[in-house]
């Protein structure tokens, strides 16, 4: 049988996770899903996983081994700000508290999209779906 | 990117510890330990002057009872550090060498010794560089080619003072240093390596905690591996904590019994202790394996000669509460983590000391008798997993090696100065590096052109108790009310630990910016544990503080309002005597902000702010009911005044009488 327990780990699932503090200050109308490019339902080990395999590719330390030309400065800040997009949507969805929490706010945001017809404006995505494929 | 043939050189990874030192590298596919030209794959970090040479390692150990003023050791214990620092207070009086103070402003110890006949002084961070050279000069006989770059370790909880101190080390012994990387951080390495050759690498993410206790220097770190990624949860130490000091406790053990037996005092004969201290590192060691062990010196002091048998459960009673010192960190971390205890998969135990059984004894108690770890060399995995991150950021090493990545942690918490000298935190402790944080902030005065940003490192509520770094200031802010410009202050920090702050204000687009390029001066080791240790005595003062800050602002800003009240109203309305009195009132509350307001609590400020309504309101009632002229001769409000000022009540739902009586007219 499905528990939230065995999904999302232990110690989960309980009403106070709404009210724990927020691990990142999170913007709702940002995709982290897309971020980390995993499933709105992924378990934890797979958020993390995630994050890991991203960190690989983007970590500011994987341009050393690039050519001269690669290695120029641009290169390397892009490489940083991507890996700290990547690394703020692990703080999301990493904790149990604060996904929960997320994942309701964007509950709540589609059913007003769904009732009231007004679209929620969506922030500038980084959708890393495809790198870990 | 491999360089030509002719130029080939090697980064290294170089474990420079407090008593022993080790170098790595990462070649044809697999990390070598490097033996020196004794043959031991550990380098004593010892530096000696004789009347001829310099001596380095374990040549200048073998002198040092013949020599032992200008043998020096401990340069760990030094680096980075002021000379009034108390740490470095209590060491001296241990060191057979001489530390002076070089009178400066930073007031830097400095290391004396006599070379040649002529008195020679060395900074902490020289004596370390020779030993480096050591080190540097070990792996080139082996490789027989140059080593230009290397990774240098330390301690978790080294500050940047240490770690600038220690990289400047580098520099002066000829070394490009690639990164400084925490020492449990490359134990973990060296765990992670052994583990996924046996096993493969681990799908599933599994947590470490490693134990890291050497000659002088301990500390404790959480990892979560998972693939071949190594990410540093939480980390906590002790500043002063390892192998040396038990040698203490044993040596002074040692004199306490010889000057029973003898009735004279060997403390000032330095030749006396150092052969004495020699003996008594040796039972320390033997202690592990024995559960007795004999102390013996012939002729150790007036030609007495000096024996004591030492048992194993005497040398653990001396020691003990050390060793359940050593247990604080350990619970710090896993608070610190946020993980369960039974979600540690392994306790890996690295550093000499921990193979003393009192002390696995202890750590396999806190964790209900798990087993610990010992698959790893306890000596060698610091300069093994430094070797391994070599070839990481240097872009050499097998396709293995370019799979890994270590993901460290900045271990202190950073942010601004706010009104009232209030710490705002912007980046937190234990956050994974690089990153980045932005938040918005206002100006606190009308009309106010220029913000002055103040950046702190520490975990206290107030900035004067936390560690100052830099300041900057944002000018030509278009002129506004307060609370109208937004400033945006982002902070980023670099893999290599390097701090930018930049203040934006979103209206002129105008621009300010510093680089705190790990600053020296900047903290003690020593504050920060202690900074970390008071933040959390004092989390309940800070909390009380905060409140009184919030009231006193709180009156400021009423205070300001009071003072444009008086200034809005013009004379038809405000009577002279009124504005006298008005006037008068804000001036006194402006003296006593000056003067009592310094030592006052909250009670006190809403005390003063209560004291300042009440008056602006009888006049501001009297102001409304100017009409009926009838009230404005009668002087009621006086007595009530004075009834607060002597710290009466204010009747908040009480109603004015007058409203009740009927105008006489």
């Amino acid at each position: 049988a499905f528990t939230p327990e065995e999904v999302l780990g232990p110690g989960s699932g309980t009403a106070a996770d709404f009210s724990a503090s927020k691990a990142y200050d999170y913007n709702r109308s940002q995709n982290y899903y897309e971020v980390l490019g995993i499933e709105e339902y992924a378990p934890l080990d797979e958020v993390n996983r995630a994050y890991k395999r991203l960190s690989l590719v983007y970590h500011p330390d994987k341009t050393k081994g690039m050519t001269q030309q690669q290695q120029q400065v641009r290169v390397i800040r892009d490489y940083e700000t991507i890996f700290i997009s990547v690394k703020n949507a692990h703080l999301v969805l990493g904790d149990q508290a604060t996904r929960r929490q997320y994942d309701k706010d964007r509950d709540y945001d589609r059913a007003k999209e769904l009732v009231s017809g007004v679209k929620v404006q969506k922030a500038d995505a980084l959708d890393l779906t495809e790198v870990l494929k | 990117m491999s360089p030509s043939p002719e130029e080939k050189s090697y980064a290294v990874g170089i474990d420079l510890g407090t008593t022993y030192s080790c170098v790595g590298v990462y070649k044809d596919g697999e990390v070598q330990i490097i033996a020196n030209d004794q043959g031991n794959r550990t380098t004593l970090s010892y530096v000696a002057w004789t009347e001829q040479e310099r001596l380095l390692g374990d040549a200048a150990k073998n002198q040092v009872a013949s020599n032992p003023t200008n043998t020096v050791f401990d340069a760990k214990r030094l680096i980075g550090r002021r000379f009034d620092d108390p740490i470095v207070q209590a060491d001296l009086k241990l060191w057979p060498f001489k530390v002076v103070s070089d009178g400066s402003k930073d007031d830097k110890p400095l290391i004396e010794v006599f070379y040649q006949g002529v008195e020679k002084r060395f900074h902490p961070e020289e004596i370390s560089s020779m030993i480096l050279t050591k080190m540097k000069q070990t792996g080139e006989a082996y490789l027989g080619h140059r080593v230009r770059e290397a990774v240098i370790t330390v301690p978790a909880y080294f500050n940047d003072a240490q770690r600038q101190a220690t990289k400047d080390a580098g520099e002066i012994a000829g070394l490009r240093v690639l990164r400084i990387v925490n020492e449990p951080t490359a134990a973990a390495i060296a765990y992670g390596l052994d583990k996924s050759d046996k096993s493969g690498v681990a799908e599933k993410e599994t947590h470490i905690l490693v134990f890291d206790m050497g000659g002088g220097t301990f500390d404790v770190s959480v990892l979560a591996i998972q693939d071949s990624v190594f990410e540093v949860k939480a980390t906590a130490g002790d500043p002063h904590l390892g192998g040396e000091d038990f040698d203490n406790r044993i040596l002074s053990h040692c004199i306490a019994d010889f000057r029973r037996k003898h009735q004279s005092d060997p403390t000032r004969n330095q030749r006396a202790l150092r052969r004495l201290r020699t003996q008594c590192e040796r039972a320390k060691r033997l202690l592990s394996t024995q559960t007795s062990v004999t102390i013996e010196v012939d002729s150790l002091h007036e030609g007495n000669d000096f024996s004591i048998r030492l048992s194993r459960a005497k040398f653990e009673e001396l020691c003990i509460d050390y060793f359940k010192k050593a247990m604080e960190p350990v619970e710090q971390c896993l608070k610190d983590s946020n993980l369960p205890q039974k979600a540690i998969t392994d306790i890996v135990m690295v550093g000499g000391s921990t193979r003393i059984p009192k002390v696995q004894e202890l750590i396999k108690a806190f964790f209900n008798g798990k087993e610990l770890c010992k698959s790893i060399n306890p000596d060698e995995a610091v300069a093994y997993g430094a070797a391994v991150q070599a070839a990481i950021v240097s872009g050499q090493g097998s396709e293995d090696v370019q799979n890994m990545l270590l993901l460290d942690v900045a271990p202190l918490s950073l942010g601004i100065e706010t009104a009232g000298g209030m710490m705002q935190v912007l980046i937190e402790r234990n956050s994974t590096v690089p990153t980045s944080k932005s938040q918005d902030f206002t100006t606190f005065e009308d009309y106010q052109d220029h913000v002055d940003i103040s950046v702190y490192e520490g975990e206290r509520a107030m900035v004067k108790d936390n560690n100052f770094l830099g300041k900057f200031t944002l000018k030509d802010i278009p002129k506004s009310l307060r609370g109208v410009p937004k400033i945006q202050v982002t902070f980023t920090i670099d893999t290599n630990g390097i701090l930018q702050v930049r203040a934006e204000d979103a209206k002129s687009q105008k621009r300010s910016e510093i680089q705190i390029a790990n600053e020296k001066g900047r903290l003690t080791q020593n504050d920060i544990q202690k900074m970390l240790q008071e933040a959390e005595k004092y989390k309940g003062e800070d909390e009380i503080s905060k409140g009184d800050m919030l009231a006193k602002e709180e009156l400021k800003v009423y205070m300001q309002r009071f003072e444009k009240g008086i200034q809005d109203l013009d004379d038809t309305k405000l009577q002279r005597e009124d504005r006298e009195r008005l006037e008068g009132k804000l001036a006194d509350a402006y003296k006593w902000l000056e003067n009592d307001g310094l030592k006052a609590g909250k009670p006190e400020f809403d005390g003063k702010q209560k004291e300042l309504q009440a008056v602006m309101n009888t006049v501001m009632l009297k102001i409304n009911r100017s009409q009926t002229e009838f009230w404005d001769q009668q002087v009621v409000h006086h007595e009530g005044e004075k009834t607060i000022d002597k710290g009466g009540f204010i009747l908040h739902c009480g109603v004015d009488i007058r409203d009740l009586i009927e105008d006489p007219q």
